[in-house]
């Protein structure tokens, strides 16, 4: 089994937009999308996925639509809207920096003065 | 703003939507675990294996759908509409605790918005008049710290004149006066008519709307002006038939001829809650004699007087300019002896008929106080209940919380059955108290005499009222739901899934919370009804005050309307006839006249001087025969007679209090007292009287003033403008007296409104406030204790029926009623006995605070403090007695067979 790992607040909301920015997606897509790029590290539970996808919905960053799958199946679209894009831009660079200073802290040398 | 618009908007819409949002959220979640399971069928698994595995990786739909409704916003109002319909099922599936809950917290929110409304009426409500906002009240301060609120004319015009600061100063007096048609033939009788004696701007001041002719103008009040009155609306449609010819029209109003110059709309009242009959400048009513006059001395104050202040005044500017006004003056005219030297004018708010102010926050408070403590009663009472039934509950909710419903929604759900219960109880309570403040007002003020005029009090329901009802409903559902609803869905409840009801942690708290609501509820009413004991007990010793007086079968026959325009001379000659012919009637004792009839108010001080000291006595004008008539006893001298009309030196009797206040080491008899007149032309008048009797004290003024004191008896000649009553004695019944009085008025003076009134009634009108008031504590510390009772019984009710295995394995092995009772009721007995001991520390507090405040409420006697709580006791012992006894007859083995 791989090793899962727990997603920070505020992560979840971020890796939807950025999937959605490559191709508009339903939630189940978006959920193997997420899992299958992250080598099943991150597991998005459904619990937190559906309520995520309204909270956005509701603040304009993604809207809906339900269309047929490939396989003929009716199913909700999320897709990405310019509130959303934006969104996605304000959030990855916030990540950047995050990651960056977390990186800093985490590569210090020696003990604990 | 717009952002909390459009947000309203959108929750409205998906409101609106929400069933179909739903419907999509089912199909979303169906597709992924859809997708979910083929995608674990593509991995080699069999199709049910699959689906199963998905189901459980998917985790709770419900749940998940639930917490996606809730993220969209909207469903939050949703959920309020199915959580009412929900609590409206709850309530409608057990109607009994239903009934109960709705009327317990509507009875005692019905008390506290009647109150309310009362308080409102006259604290909140608005005057109509113009800006109401900027009307204020004139009160003087003189040197010796004296709060005075009348004004003579002459003060009156110097403030209206000098002042910049005020719009203007209005003056308004109350004198009852006959109105009469100028000529025979146009018929009727006179009419006692109120009327508010006013000032030439009184109605451009306030600001007074008029529906026909003209109002009263400033060139009314003028000398040489022709006099014109204006009628109430009500009054012309009552007495004038609404005829619009009226205006123009030529009455006497105490034999002076007036013209009517217009109709003042209905909602103008001016500044009193007495609606007037007519308004009549000073001038007029000085000319009639109602009032002092315009040329009236310093001395003589009988106006009160109002201002509009100019916009962007303060009162204390305003006030101080004022106190300049008068001050100057007042020091030139010091020498004449003016009885008041002003040290300064004050000015308090007139907005409404009482504005708030710290005394009248002290007045209210225990009235507020005691309305409070039913509310309290009822929100402990209604928490005990639905503490118990959380309870009953507990299986439901820990399922709920079990499938995934999370604990702030179950919280809010059990809430909006609180608020449900509470908004039902308000309503009734609403309604209770629009039909029982209009019924009791209309009932009180029914019982005034007509001179009492129309009281007009908006009692019904307004914004304020529904907005005190709203919050009341809000106090009490956080009152009486929360700590219920935090208890029933608190985490550790999921362990009542596992064990059934002996969950003991969830049990022990749940019951101190409970044993904390029961002796507050029984503290609480032996509060209350402690309050009401003191206000009973008062009423009853107000009406058992011992006046020093006989005044069982007297009837006093005002006398004094003048509608013909006669002269004084003449009038008083009539009067005299009058009194002989009554005193010759057979069943007739005796008759006098007099000024101030008896309990019907407190008469007023003047300074009386011997040779070197000036004490304040109150004094009254009276003929001979006076103390035969009111049955005061001779203690030394002896009375007027007959003989002393016409005499050269005036006589007077005094009280014993008066002599020995006056003369404490000499006799009384012979002695000279100097008064100045209550309406001296000159304040050189002063009449010198000689002492001739001295007769026993009495309480003549307000029963809940203490006695008399001082008082001196002035010998009044017939003639005398003052004296206008006629006393009679009567032999047995004084009722039989009435129609022959009547009919002798009218041989005297066919047009007079002769009035006649018993004593007992007059004494019965000042005690009639204090009766409703009694009535009504009574009424209230009836429905606490009810309360209790119900509250008491349901919490032993349902802390037996928890117990009862107990009870039945006790009653198994043998237990005898009374170890059964005695099992069952410890607790309950100690929780009511520590709630007395706690209510009667407060009681003594209490008592205290209602002997401050307000002068008649007698403190409660030893034997109420016990009386009260020992029948609260009883009473709640049978609360307890009766479930409990029901418990001792269970058959134990069906009672151990059912679980």
């Amino acid at each position: 089994m791989t090793d899962r790992r727990e997603l920070l607040p505020g992560m979840l909301e971020m890796l939807v937009l950025k999937t959605l920015s490559l191709a508009p997606l339903h939630g189940y897509g978006i959920a193997q999308h997420i899992q299958r790029l992250s080598g099943e590290v991150l597991r998005i539970e459904e619990g937190s996925l559906y309520p995520a996808l309204q909270r956005m919905q509701a603040k304009g960053w993604v809207s809906s639509e339900w269309k047929l799958t490939p396989t003929k199946r009716r199913a909700r679209y999320y897709r990405l809207t310019a509130a959303g894009r934006k969104r996605l831009g304000h959030e990855a660079t916030g990540f950047d920096r995050v990651v960056q200073a977390v990186g800093r802290v985490m590569r210090t040398e020696g003990g604990i003065p | 703003m717009m952002a909390a618009l459009r947000e309203a908007w959108r929750r409205l819409r998906a409101l609106a939507g929400a069933a179909s949002l739903r419907r999509e959220l089912d199909d979303e979640m169906r597709f992924h675990l859809d997708s979910l399971a083929r995608d674990l069928e593509h991995e080699g698994l069999g199709a049910g294996e699959a689906r199963a595995a998905a189901r459980r990786r998917f985790g709770n739909p419900l749940a998940t759908r639930e917490r996606s409704a809730e993220a969209r916003g909207l469903p939050r109002l949703e959920s309020v509409v199915s959580d009412v319909r929900y609590g409206g099922r709850m309530l409608r599936r057990s109607p009994g605790f239903a009934v109960i809950a709705i009327g317990a917290i509507g009875l005692a929110i019905g008390v506290n918005c009647g109150f309310f409304t009362v308080i409102d009426a006259l604290v909140f409500e608005p005057l109509a008049v113009t800006d109401p906002s900027a009307i204020v009240h004139l009160r003087t301060l003189d040197d010796r710290g004296v709060d005075g609120q009348l004004f003579s004319y002459v003060e009156y015009a110097e403030l209206d004149a000098g002042t910049r600061l005020l719009t203007g100063v209005t003056a308004f007096a109350w004198r009852p006066v006959a109105l009469a048609p100028t000529t025979a033939e146009r018929g009727g009788d006179a009419l006692l008519a109120n009327a508010a004696c006013v000032s030439g701007n009184y109605f451009s001041v306030l600001g007074g709307p008029i529906v026909l002719g003209r109002a009263l103008v400033a060139a009314d009040e003028r000398a040489g002006a022709a006099p014109a009155i204006v009628l109430s609306q009500r009054f012309w449609e009552a007495h004038f038939g609404a005829a619009r010819d009226v205006i123009g029209r030529s009455v006497l109003v105490d034999g002076r001829q007036v013209t009517i110059v217009g109709v003042a709309r209905r909602d103008f009242i001016g500044i009193q809650p007495r609606l007037p009959d007519l308004w009549m400048p000073i001038a007029v009513a000085g000319d009639v004699g109602a009032t002092p006059g315009r040329a009236s001395p310093r001395a003589d104050r009988f106006l009160e007087l109002n201002g509009r202040l100019r916009p962007g005044v303060t009162r204390a500017r305003a006030g101080a300019e004022l106190s300049t006004i008068l001050r100057e003056p007042e020091q030139r005219e010091v020498a004449e002896g003016t009885g008041r030297r002003v040290s300064a004018v004050w000015l308090t708010s007139q907005s409404s008929l009482v504005p708030m102010s710290a005394e009248l926050a002290m007045l209210a408070a225990p009235g507020l106080l005691v309305v409070l403590l039913v509310l309290v009663i009822a929100c402990a009472n209604l928490a005990t209940l639905l503490l118990a039934r959380a309870l009953v509950r507990q299986r439901e909710i820990a399922v709920r919380l079990a499938v995934g419903a999370s604990r702030g929604r179950l919280l809010r759900q059990l809430l909006t059955e609180s608020l449900l219960i509470a908004a039902l109880g308000a309503a009734l309570g609403l309604a209770l108290a629009d039909w029982g403040v209009v019924a009791m007002a209309r009932a009180m003020f029914g019982a005034f005499p007509p001179e009492a005029g129309t009281i007009v009090l908006d009692l019904h329901a307004n914004w304020r009222v529904l907005a005190y009802a709203a919050a009341l409903v809000v106090v009490s559902v956080v009152a009486f739901g929360l700590a219920p609803a935090l208890q029933a869905t608190s985490p550790d409840v999921s362990a009542q899934l596992k064990g059934g009801d002996s969950a003991l942690g969830g049990r022990i708290r749940g019951s101190r919370l409970r044993d904390v609501l029961v002796a507050a509820q029984v503290a609480a009413c032996v509060v209350v009804t402690v309050a009401a004991g003191i206000l009973v007990q008062s009423m009853r010793r107000l009406a058992n005050v011992d006046t020093g007086l006989q005044t069982a079968s007297v009837v006093a026959a005002d006398l004094g309307f003048e509608t013909s325009g006669r002269p004084p001379r003449v009038l008083a000659a009539a009067r005299q006839t009058f009194a002989a012919r009554v005193r010759a009637l057979p069943g007739v004792r005796s008759a006098a006249l007099v000024d101030l009839v008896p309990f019907s108010g407190g008469a007023a001080t003047m300074a009386i001087a011997d040779r070197t000291t000036t004490t304040a006595v109150r004094s009254n004008l009276v003929t001979a025969g006076y103390f035969n008539v009111v049955g005061q006893r001779l203690l030394q001298g002896r009375v007027f007679a007959e003989s002393d009309n016409g005499s050269v030196t005036l006589t007077a009797v005094v009280t014993a209090a008066a002599a020995r206040a006056l003369w404490p080491a000499r006799s009384a008899i012979g002695q000279m007292i100097r008064v100045p007149l209550p309406v001296a032309p000159t304040p050189a008048d002063i009449r010198a009287y000689e002492v001739i009797g001295v007769v026993s004290d009495a309480r003549s003024g307000w029963m809940w003033e203490r006695d008399d004191g001082a008082y001196a008896y002035l010998s009044a000649s017939p003639a005398e403008r003052e004296a206008l009553t006629l006393l009679v004695r009567a032999d047995d019944s004084a009722r039989d007296l009435l129609p022959v009085l009547r009919e002798l008025a009218h041989d005297v003076d066919p047009r007079s409104p002769l009035r006649l009134r018993r004593l007992p009634d007059v004494l019965e009108l000042q005690l009639l406030p204090f009766r409703y008031s009694a009535g009504v504590a009574a009424a209230v510390g009836a429905l606490a204790l009810a309360l209790a009772c119900v509250g008491l019984y349901g919490v032993v009710a349902f802390a037996v029926r928890q117990r009862r295995r107990e009870v039945a394995v006790h009653v198994a092995m043998g237990a005898t009623t009374s170890d059964v009772l005695r099992l069952v009721l410890r607790r309950e007995l100690r929780l009511v006995l520590a709630g007395l001991a706690a209510a009667l520390a407060l009681s003594g507090a209490e008592a205290r605070l209602f002997a401050s405040v307000l002068v008649p409420f007698a403190p409660l006697g030893a034997t109420g403090f016990v009386l009260i709580p020992a029948a609260i006791f009883c009473v709640a012992i049978m609360a307890i007695l009766v479930p409990a006894l029901s418990a001792s007859r269970v058959e134990p083995m069906r009672v151990l067979r059912q679980d």
